[in-house]
């Protein structure tokens, strides 16, 4: 991928919300492999992904993906507060589960999901949507907002 | 749900020494009396072990307090004509305030056996002439409603156990395919990043394989390109096939949470359509398909489908390549209902495989694509209509599975007509 197409998504935090430790390390592996060296935020629950959007009602633009079948407060749960919410309504949202049913896609889209994606996982279709939402929240942003300057490659940041 | 609640066991002739409590509802005091007597003269029961204690009330809202208050009535004789109630209504309303009692009706009128029948339709376990009433009658009636009525709870009860341990199956499956998954992706994902670090580290050992002595290049080149890539395929195509089996199995369980939609449905119109879906599969076997004319029936038309679609699927997946593939759907009726068939002139079933055809996740002993649900759901749809699926089959000659759906819907089913 171009270095303009990089900078372009660089804007972007990605927020994972994935409680297996394993599919979040598939994740974060196969976007790399993908070109996507976002700065990428995990967090193992719902919550805490609630707590920190909360917490950052920056300028920063953000990205979830999010997973439905957690303990605690599960991603359908995150979607319908993120969804409900005017600060953080306009986040774009991966849906990225185990769950095959057609109702509950159906479910997801309702609520305002952009992308539902089931487990295991085609990569490329799934960096695909990454790269689109990228492309549209820059636009998003022309009115008046300022390019992030971040260049630093793939900063994780676990939170556990 | 009232599971706790024990039969009437009271009922049980012969065992039982406490004594037999009656509900008599009766506003004519002649009539009542005649019943005491009768009643009270002889013993009831087997040999005249069994007391009997009659509770009598004039007016039907007496009758029904007295078995809010008294527990222990094992039994309610109903007169039809009461000054507050009158009709079959009455029999009715008992059984859904108190199912658990038995109810004899008492009439004075002549009981034809269509009235009677329309009573034990109602709830009534029996009915008594007034005019034809004898001790022995009386007897016989009231201990025989108490044995059939506890059979009944009886039953009641294990079908809302039936049920339950449906339900719990069906959540059961559903959990388990969704929990088996995860750790799976975890499996195909990381075997992949595996393969991935084999691309990166081929390269890299080609650079320095100079530097090895050839026995140990030999070594690390085999297993990089050989022996490693094996491993990782069969566990990369375990894990496919373990999805495959898990979405398969959460499919099985989707079945019996579906809200089925009864409707008219023209069969030979459904069955047309499901052959055109397949038109392909039909293609390239050779297989020559002749539906017969077929009736309508009353049925959830997704399910009818489904069910067309998997015996077919089937005929075809065992057909004979040694001969010219036949298949043939027809449908006769019976007493209760349509059945349908599909006749195959394909290997057939070995007799050994006769009691596993209907299991989920078995298949022929000739292998054939699928992941073996086809005829467990089959099943599981059938009987959901309250019908069954059976077949018969000549092992190298073909095969003919049946099922039947009845002209009634189930009890707690509506024919939605709204197309």
């Amino acid at each position: 991928m171009t270095n303009e197409k990089r900078n372009e998504n660089q804007a972007v935090t990605i927020l994972l919300v994935e409680d297996d430790p394993g599919h979040a390390e598939l994740v974060k592996l196969n976007l790399k492999r993908g070109g996507i060296d976002n700065e990428l935020i995990h967090f193992e629950n719902g919550q805490k992904v609630l707590e920190f959007l909360a917490q950052h009602k920056s300028d920063k633009k953000y990205l979830v993906i999010l997973d439905i079948n957690m303990p605690g407060i599960n991603g359908l749960q995150v979607l319908n507060k993120l969804k409900s919410n005017d600060t953080t309504r306009n986040i774009p949202i991966i849906i990225l589960t185990t769950a095959t049913e057609q109702r509950e896609a159906d479910y997801c889209y309702e609520l305002g999901c952009n992308v539902f994606i089931t487990k295991p996982v085609d990569y490329e279709t799934f960096c695909e949507a990454i790269h689109e939402l990228g492309a549209f929240l820059k636009i998003a942003k022309i009115s008046g907002s300022k390019k992030s300057d971040r260049t630093e490659q793939n900063q994780y940041v676990v939170y556990y | 749900m009232n599971g706790g609640n024990p039969a009437p066991d009271s009922g049980r002739p012969g065992k039982i020494t406490a004594p037999l409590n009656i509900l008599l509802i009766e506003d004519n005091t002649i009539d009542a009396e005649m019943v005491g007597r009768l009643l009270g003269r002889q013993r009831l029961g087997i040999k005249g072990s069994q007391p009997t204690n009659v509770i009598h009330v004039g007016y039907f809202q007496q009758g029904l307090e007295v078995l809010s208050q008294n527990k222990n009535i094992d039994i309610v004789i109903l007169d039809l004509h009461l000054p507050d109630g009158e009709g079959r209504g009455l029999v009715q309303r008992l059984n859904e305030q108190h199912s658990d009692v038995p109810v004899v009706v008492m009439t004075g009128l002549d009981v034809d056996e269509s009235m009677g029948v329309e009573l034990v339709r109602q709830g009534a376990e029996d009915y008594v002439s007034k005019d034809a009433i004898t001790e022995n009658s009386l007897q016989r009636s009231i201990r025989y409603a108490i044995e059939r009525r506890s059979l009944g709870n009886q039953l009641k009860q294990q079908s809302e156990i039936l049920k339950e341990n449906n339900r719990e199956l069906e959540s059961f499956a559903y959990i388990a395919s969704h929990d088996l998954r995860a750790p799976l992706i975890n499996i195909k994902g990381f075997a992949s990043e595996l393969k991935h670090a084999i691309d990166d580290l081929t390269p890299l050992l080609k650079k320095y394989s100079d530097k090895m002595q050839p026995g140990e290049r030999a070594s690390v080149t085999g297993l990089l390109s050989k022996n490693i890539p094996q491993a990782l395929g069969f566990i990369q195509s375990s894990a496919d096939k373990m999805n495959t089996l898990i979405s398969a199995l959460l499919q099985y369980s989707r079945l019996g949470k579906r809200k089925l939609a009864y409707e008219k449905i023209d069969a030979n119109e459904l069955v047309r359509r499901c052959i055109e879906t397949i038109q392909h599969q039909i293609r390239s076997s050779g297989a020559r398909v002749i539906a017969e004319p077929l009736p309508e029936i009353i049925a959830d038309r997704l399910s009818i489908e489904q069910v067309f679609s998997n015996l077919l699927d089937n005929s075809i997946k065992y057909l004979d390549p040694r001969r010219a593939g036949e298949i043939r759907i027809a449908a006769m009726e019976d007493k209760k209902g349509t059945i349908f068939s599909v006749t195959d002139n394909g290997v057939g079933i070995a007799e050994d495989d006769a009691q596993k055809v209907f299991e989920i996740f078995r298949r022929g002993a000739v292998s054939a694509p699928g992941e073996g649900i086809g005829l467990a759901n089959t099943r599981a749809i059938v009987r959901r209509h309250d019908g069954d699926v059976w077949f018969e089959s000549v092992h190298g000659k073909g095969s003919t599975f049946f099922f039947n759906i009845p002209f009634e819907l189930p009890p707690d089913k509506d024919l939605n007509n709204d197309e």
